[in-house]
């Protein structure tokens, strides 16, 4: 075998050693989510600890079910991120797509002051907006919480749009307007279908963030049966004892709906790429 | 049937004016090439016309109607842009059918437009490509597909053929030509190529600046430019300039140019009557220079000494750049000529064919179509 080759497999072994170890890395604990799960109340603190179940069991998530408001909570933030992520998405694309079609007074200006609220932590803004909620009246509602997560979302997916748009040839509507189509139409059938991409990747980041809240739903909730999922089963756990067989199933149960979204989605994220409109 | 009209159109970006005070009349059927410079407000003028942008001033009529306020959908046009703007998602099929879709026509007739379109400009394999599968040429041809299924009553053109390598670009000059000769169908054409305008259209509109300078039949606009700007535009070589000094001697008048002097001839005095003791630009085309000894006969008598400078052999001729007194000029003669670089040769003016024009008019649009 020549030097040169045996370098490059080596190498290439190494490469692959390496990856090997990162994937291990972030797979255990999914792995180890998993298991334990599965496994009976006696068998989770057993030492040495066993990675499969001896006898799996589904008795967490039946006692999950139906001892607790899992479901509850599971439907609340379903119905919460959904209708966070399509509010996001209606304001950030109708706002991203004037910031870049129409000529007005300080419209580069007010690109840049978005993003710019951007860089406050939501810690720093919960109260404050705790404190607007009340006034409003609608303090302990979703409705309260959708518009907490759009209003922390939309400068980054406002900005997010605003440079796919900016990739899109404005020739490309143009020649829909010729061809007979109005305003709202060559939006719907040109400019959407080639922002799809970005339309995808702004509604996992929405998604994701409202599915993962914490801190919104612990101040501006305090009803038992309105909390998501986070808030929720965090407070299932209050006692000295935990249940970690429990806490497992649940923290299964919160991702899998997270991952479904993010799997079934992220193959348009590739898609649309394709140029080809114009010279290229 | 559509006749259009532009009515004192005016267009301003800010404080930038980009088109001037513009009436043209395009004539049903006619093939009407706006060419200039870039940044002469053709492809504004277009554009407008197109709906695309919104004139400051003026009308626009297509067909009887006065169509500023209508929406480009509602014109009854295509566009055919430079960059073609195809739709990246849709094949080639569903690209040319979109509009027809748009207005709601029945599926068959669709279908039958597509492929008698696709058959019109070859692209019949095309139709279930994607645009980023076709190479320019091919993209260029759907665009166009795409304006003549829907069998507008007006085509317009912009620069459609300035991302075409150039030999691709003289082939799809003639089958832009075909076309229009099959479709019978008005054209309004931007080119910045004084070649496509000179080769394609029944009427030119040279513009500059946002004014329209001349408009007329390709060969009016190349024998009898209004001005200075015109005749150096259209025509390649360019056109030779000089100043001068119109003199008149016992009632003929002869140009002056310091190294040599040359008369007007008599049937072009009357023009040039109002120039008599004043400054001008004497202009004459490249062609128009013959070398003594190809000469044809009505020429001969007005010769000058030149030296040459450069000698660029093109086989069917030869252009030579040449030092008569202090100006350069262009002279494009037989290719019989034998002459050397640093030679001097003696050359002929057709001066039947002169032009002279006004040096610093104060107003440089001079004519617009009445």
């Amino acid at each position: 075998m020549n030097r040169w080759r045996f370098q490059r497999i080596s190498n290439r072994i190494l490469l692959y050693i390496g990856a090997g170890l990162f994937v291990l890395q972030a797979v255990f604990p999914f792995f180890w989510m998993v298991s334990t799960s599965l496994k009976p109340h006696v068998e989770v603190f057993a030492q040495p600890p066993s990675f499969i179940p001896h006898q799996p069991t589904l008795d967490n998530f039946k006692r999950l079910f139906t001892a607790t408001n899992f479901l509850t909570y599971f439907r609340n933030s379903l119905i919460v991120s959904g209708l966070a992520v399509l509010l996001t998405m209606v304001v950030s694309t109708a706002g991203a797509y004037s910031l870049t079609r129409y000529q007005y007074y300080g419209r580069e200006k007010i690109a840049g002051l978005i993003l710019c609220t951007y860089m406050f932590a939501p810690i720093m803004v919960v109260i404050p907006f705790f404190i607007l909620v009340k006034k409003g009246g609608i303090e302990n509602t979703h409705l309260a919480l959708i518009l907490a997560f759009t209003s922390f979302c939309l400068p980054f997916t406002l900005w997010l749009m605003r440079a796919f748009f900016k990739t899109i040839p404005v020739q490309l509507e143009e020649a829909a307007m010729v061809d007979g189509a109005g305003r709202i139409r060559a939006v719907i059938y040109v400019v959407m279908p080639l922002a799809l991409p970005g339309i995808i990747a702004t509604s996992i980041f929405t998604f994701i963030l409202a599915w993962n809240d914490y801190i919104f739903t612990r101040i501006l909730i305090t009803s038992d049966e309105l909390k998501t999922l986070p808030v929720g089963v965090q407070d299932l756990f209050h006692s000295a004892l935990i249940d970690w067989g429990l806490i497992m199933s649940a923290g299964m149960m919160i991702t899998i709906p997270a991952l479904l979204f993010f799997v079934t989605v992220q193959r348009y994220l590739i898609r649309g790429w394709g140029a080809g409109a114009v010279k290229g | 049937m559509a006749k259009v009209v532009l009515e004192n159109i005016s267009k301003h970006f800010g404080t930038v004016p980009a088109v001037r005070d513009f009436n043209l009349s395009i004539e049903d059927k006619e093939f009407a090439i706006l060419v200039g410079p870039s940044g002469c407000g053709k492809s504004t003028a277009l554009r407008m016309v197109a709906g695309l942008e919104e004139p400051s001033g003026g009308n626009i009529y297509i067909g009887n109607r006065i169509v500023n306020d209508l929406p480009p959908k509602d014109r009854d046009i295509a566009m055919v842009f430079q960059e073609y703007a195809l739709y990246p998602h849709m094949s080639v099929y569903k690209n040319m059918a979109f509009g027809l879709k748009l207005r709601k026509f029945p599926k068959s007739e669709i279908d039958q437009r597509v492929r008698d379109a696709s058959e019109i400009l070859g692209i019949q394999e095309l139709l279930s490509r994607k645009p980023k599968q076709l190479s320019g040429g091919q993209r260029q041809r759907v665009a166009v597909g795409r304006a003549i299924v829907r069998k507008p009553a007006v085509f317009l053109f912009d620069e459609p053929l300035s991302n075409l390598d150039a030999k691709l670009r003289v082939q799809m000059r003639a089958e832009l030509s075909k076309l229009h000769d099959r479709l019978q169908t008005t054209i309004i054409y931007v080119t910045h190529d004084q070649v496509e305008a000179m080769t394609m259209g029944s009427k030119i509109v040279v513009m500059k600046d946002g004014w329209i300078h001349q408009v007329g039949a390709p060969l009016e606009v190349y024998n009898f430019p209004i001005n200075q700007f015109v005749a150096g535009f259209i025509g390649s070589p360019v056109m030779n300039f000089f100043p001068c000094r119109v003199l008149q001697k016992d009632s003929r008048l002869f140009i002056d140019a310091e190294a040599f002097q040359l008369p007007i001839p008599e049937k072009k005095s009357p023009y040039y009557q109002s120039l008599t003791g004043s400054e001008a630009i004497f202009g004459i085309r490249p062609n128009d220079i013959y070398d003594r000894l190809h000469a044809p006969e009505h020429a001969k008598g007005n010769t000058i000494r030149a030296v040459v400078d450069v000698i660029e052999p093109l086989g069917s001729e030869i252009h030579l750049n040449v030092t008569a007194g202090k100006h350069n000029l262009i002279a494009r003669v037989d290719v019989q000529t034998s002459v050397q670089v640093h030679q001097e040769i003696e050359l002929v003016m057709d001066l039947n064919k002169m032009h002279l024009f006004e040096k610093d008019p104060p107003n440089l649009r001079v004519k617009t179509e009445a």
